[in-house]
Order: structure tokens, then C-alpha cells, then sequence
């Protein structure tokens, strides 16, 4: 998916070809969801397939209509923000960040609410101090965002495949299920993953935000899998430094989020330079 | 007329049932939708009035929550709970809708009584678990939260040039929403 979205951003056949693919493939599975959705007790689950479902065939259209188009759409850079308007958004995020952290608290225990709300805490200081006040570009950002997704999720594969949420449990003394564990994960984290990325398509603070609390996260948060949960472990238990779940993985997402970090704070530098608009 | 029917059903009521929140006061009102849409549509409200509602409305509903709370583990358990919180969900629903300026007395006394039904409904539930203050000052604090999430994000679609439109939009939701919750619960 990556090569042909890398293709596609350089206007290439097989990349138009991929993503004529995905066009299709997205909007079969939809109109094959809503359609084995129409039988049977109604209930929450069934609602939210069915929205899903809607938004696969609806994102399908869309996609398909600016292919036929053959032209790449621009968005403009909004006015800037006024201190205000900064404000709410820090104290909308910081809501977010206090029942995100009640969640990971009851679920997984103080050691995922240190690293994730940490990245968060981190990520709006970052965000306060640059994209709040010219939003990051989005041709040179949502590659990057796409990359370090594309790299986490192979972390969480791994993550997956050794019973990360048993092995942060046992470490912690907080049961958290697999269950809850791929909801969070596999469920709500796309859902947020997708609205960020069309939001930092249009250079909307809510997009800039979750790119800066990804990176925070993926350079600060991800080592703890190997400098942290295999200590934690070594002094609960008494044992010699060994494997934890997500360990071989947890540096891939670093990669992209110094590449970002190093786009962002060049470009906050030459527009401070520049001056403001 | 819908105050007087809250208050009636409100006070009717039957014991609440749990959301599948493994017993813990921080996701009660998160794993719960009629909790989490009501709590939003509280702040979306305070946001749409303005100036001394912008506190006093949410901080009502957590007052009155927090009593609600209490009462119910004291083992007060008034009969009608679930559908006093659906309605909550219908009638908050509809005055984001509306975007009715109730002035804040009003939008108060109204979530006053909307915050003791789902107090009641997370207060039932304390004695499953081993902290009952704990477990109060976390639904308290989720509830918290949502309020402000709630409110800000008004202020922000409000001051955005269709936002006053948008956040109508998400009351129209809010009141399917709660017919639906409505309807299972009769």
C-alpha cells in the first residue's frame, strides 16, 4: 500500500493502478458488508459495521471521483490562529488526554498512562510551539504519518503475536485483556488514525496535533519496550534481561518520527525567519 | 412540558444496568453511549448559551451527579433510572438542536435533575467495587472530561463559519440517538 501510494504521488501507472484497486476492493467490501448487514436482530455492533461500511463505499467515491479528475487537490494555509482560538484547542486536547488516560488506567494500569499520556502531554508542548502557528505541510507531512503508521502496525503485529497485553499485565497487576487490547488498538486507534490524516490533509490543528503525539510517541514512548517493560520485568521477577512482546519492532516507527521531527522544527525555523505571512 | 415529563419519569424509575465497564468508575460513562452522548450534549449546550452557563450548566450535572452517586450507594434506588437517562439523552439532544437559550437558572435546574439519573445508574454499581470514593471521583473525573470536551468543542465550531449549523447537526444525532434509547428501554 505504501509503494503504490508513493507511486501514485509520483503520478506513476502502477500507482494509478493500485489505486484503482483499492478503489474498488473498498467499495465491493462495503456494498458486501451492508448487504450481509441486512438481516438479523439490529443492535450497536450491526450500527457501527454499518457505518463503517457506509464510509468504505462513501471514501471509495471519493477517491475514484479525484482519479477521474487526474488532478491533486490543494488546500490552502488557513489564517493564523488567535491565541484564543490556541487555547480552546490545548484545553480540547488536554480533555481528550485526562479520559484517554482513565481508560489506559483502568485497562492497563499506570505503565501504558505513563508512556502514552506522556507522548500526548509532549506532543500538544510540541504542537503549542510550532504547527499551532503555521500547520505542517501536508505533501511532505501525511507521507511521513503514513510511514509511521505503516511501521507501528507492524510493531502492534508483533505486539499481537507474543501476547503484549498478557506480558504488560503480568508486569503490572492489572488484567488487560486481549479483547480490550485489539478494540483500542486495531478499532479506535484507525478510526482516530484516519481523522488525523484528513485533518492534517487540511491543515487543521486536530491533524497537526496527533502527528506531533505520534512522533513524540514513537521516539520517547516505543523504547520503553526495551529499556523499560524488560527492567520492570527483571525486578519484579528476578530474572536476567529478556524478551518482551514488541521488543524487535518498537524501533521501525522511530524512523519516520525523526524525519519529522527534523521536517517540522526546519520549517517552523524558515518561517520564523520569513516572518508572519 | 418535556422538563415536567423528565422529572415524572426520572422519578419512576427501575435499577440501572452496567455498560461492560469491568466494574471501574473512570469508564462507566465512556462504555455507556447514553452516558457519554448526554455528558457531551451538556457542554455542546453550556457552549451554545454562553457566558455564566458556560460553568454553571456542567458544573450542575456534576453536582447533582455526585448526590446521585452517593444516594445510590447508600442503597436509594429509585425505579425508571435507565429511561430518565435515555430521555436525558433525547431532550439534551434536542435543545443542541434547537439551539435553545434557556438562560442558565433554567439549563441548570434541568441538568440537575438529568445528573441525578446518571449518578443513580453509577451509583448502584459502587458496591462491585473495592474503593467507593475512588470509584466516584473516577466517573466524576471521565464525566468531567466529557463536559469539556463537549464545551470546547462548541466554542470551536461556533466560532467556525458553518460550526453553528454542525453542532445543531450533531443534536439532530443526538436525539435519534436517544429515541433509540428510549425505545429499548420501554
Amino acid at each position: 500500500m505504501l509503494l503504490g501510494a508513493h507511486q501514485l504521488a509520483r503520478q506513476r501507472r502502477v500507482g494509478v493502478y493500485l489505486a484503482w484497486w483499492a478503489v474498488l476492493y473498498a467499495a465491493a467490501d462495503g456494498c458486501f458488508e451492508l448487504l450481509r448487514g441486512g438481516s438479523g436482530s439490529f443492535g450497536p455492533a450491526r450500527l457501527l459495521a454499518g457505518v463503517l461500511a457506509v464510509a468504505l463505499v462513501v471514501v471509495a467515491a471519493l477517491t475514484a471521483q479525484r482519479l477521474l479528475a487526474k488532478r491533486a487537490a490543494t488546500i490552502a494555509m488557513p489564517p493564523p490562529m488567535s491565541p484564543r482560538r490556541r487555547l480552546l484547542w490545548a484545553v480540547l486536547f488536554a480533555a481528550i488526554g485526562v479520559i484517554y488516560g482513565a481508560t489506559l488506567l483502568s485497562q492497563g494500569g499506570p505503565v501504558p498512562v505513563i508512556v502514552i499520556i506522556g507522548s500526548m502531554i509532549g506532543g500538544m508542548i510540541g504542537w503549542l510551539k510550532t504547527t499551532s502557528r503555521a500547520p505542517a505541510d501536508p505533501a511532505h507531512a501525511l507521507p511521513l504519518f503514513a510511514l509511521m503508521l505503516a511501521l507501528f502496525y507492524v510493531h502492534v503485529g508483533e505486539e499481537t503475536l507474543t501476547n503484549f497485553s498478557g506480558m504488560i499485565a503480568t508486569i503490572t497487576g492489572v488484567d488487560w485483556n486481549n479483547h480490550d487490547f485489539m478494540q483500542l488498538i486495531t478499532l479506535s486507534g484507525p478510526i482516530v488514525w484516519f481523522f488525523a490524516a484528513w485533518s492534517l490533509w487540511m491543515r487543521q490543528p486536530l491533524g497537526n496535533f496527533v502527528f506531533w503525539f505520534l512522533i513524540v510517541g514513537m521516539i520517547l514512548g516505543e523504547p520503553t519496550h526495551i529499556l523499560v517493560f524488560p527492567v520492570i520485568a527483571m525486578a519484579k521477577f528476578g530474572i536476567g534481561y529478556e524478551y518482551f512482546s514488541g521488543m524487535y519492532t518498537s524501533l521501525f516507527p522511530m524512523i519516520p518520527a525523526i524525519l519529522a521531527l527534523v521536517m517540522i522544527i526546519r520549517d517552523h525555523r524558515q518561517s520564523k525567519v520569513a516572518g508572519p505571512a | 412540558m418535556r422538563l415536567a415529563t423528565t422529572i415524572a419519569l426520572s422519578i419512576m424509575a427501575v435499577p440501572a444496568q452496567a455498560h461492560g465497564f469491568g466494574g471501574s468508575g473512570w469508564l462507566h460513562p465512556l462504555t455507556g453511549p447514553d452516558h457519554m452522548l448526554a455528558m457531551i450534549a451538556v457542554g455542546a449546550w453550556s457552549a451554545q448559551m454562553g457566558g455564566r452557563a458556560l460553568w454553571t450548566v456542567p458544573s450542575a450535572f456534576l453536582l447533582s451527579m455526585a448526590a446521585g452517586g452517593a444516594l445510590g450507594f447508600a442503597g436509594l434506588n429509585l425505579p425508571g433510572t435507565e429511561i430518565g437517562i435515555a430521555l436525558s439523552v433525547l431532550l439534551l439532544g434536542t435543545v443542541v438542536l434547537f439551539a435553545w437559550s434557556a438562560g442558565w437558572p433554567v439549563a441548570a435546574i434541568a441538568t440537575l435533575i438529568f445528573g441525578f439519573s446518571h449518578g443513580m445508574a453509577h451509583g448502584v454499581e459502587i458496591h462491585t467495587h473495592d474503593n467507593p470514593l475512588l470509584y466516584e471521583l473516577g466517573f466524576l473525573t471521565t464525566t468531567a472530561g466529557l463536559h469539556v470536551v463537549g464545551l470546547v468543542g462548541g466554542l470551536l465550531l461556533l466560532e467556525s463559519s458553518r460550526g453553528a449549523m454542525f453542532l445543531r447537526g450533531l443534536g439532530a444525532c443526538t436525539v435519534v440517538a436517544g429515541i433509540y434509547f428510549a425505545a429499548s428501554g420501554l
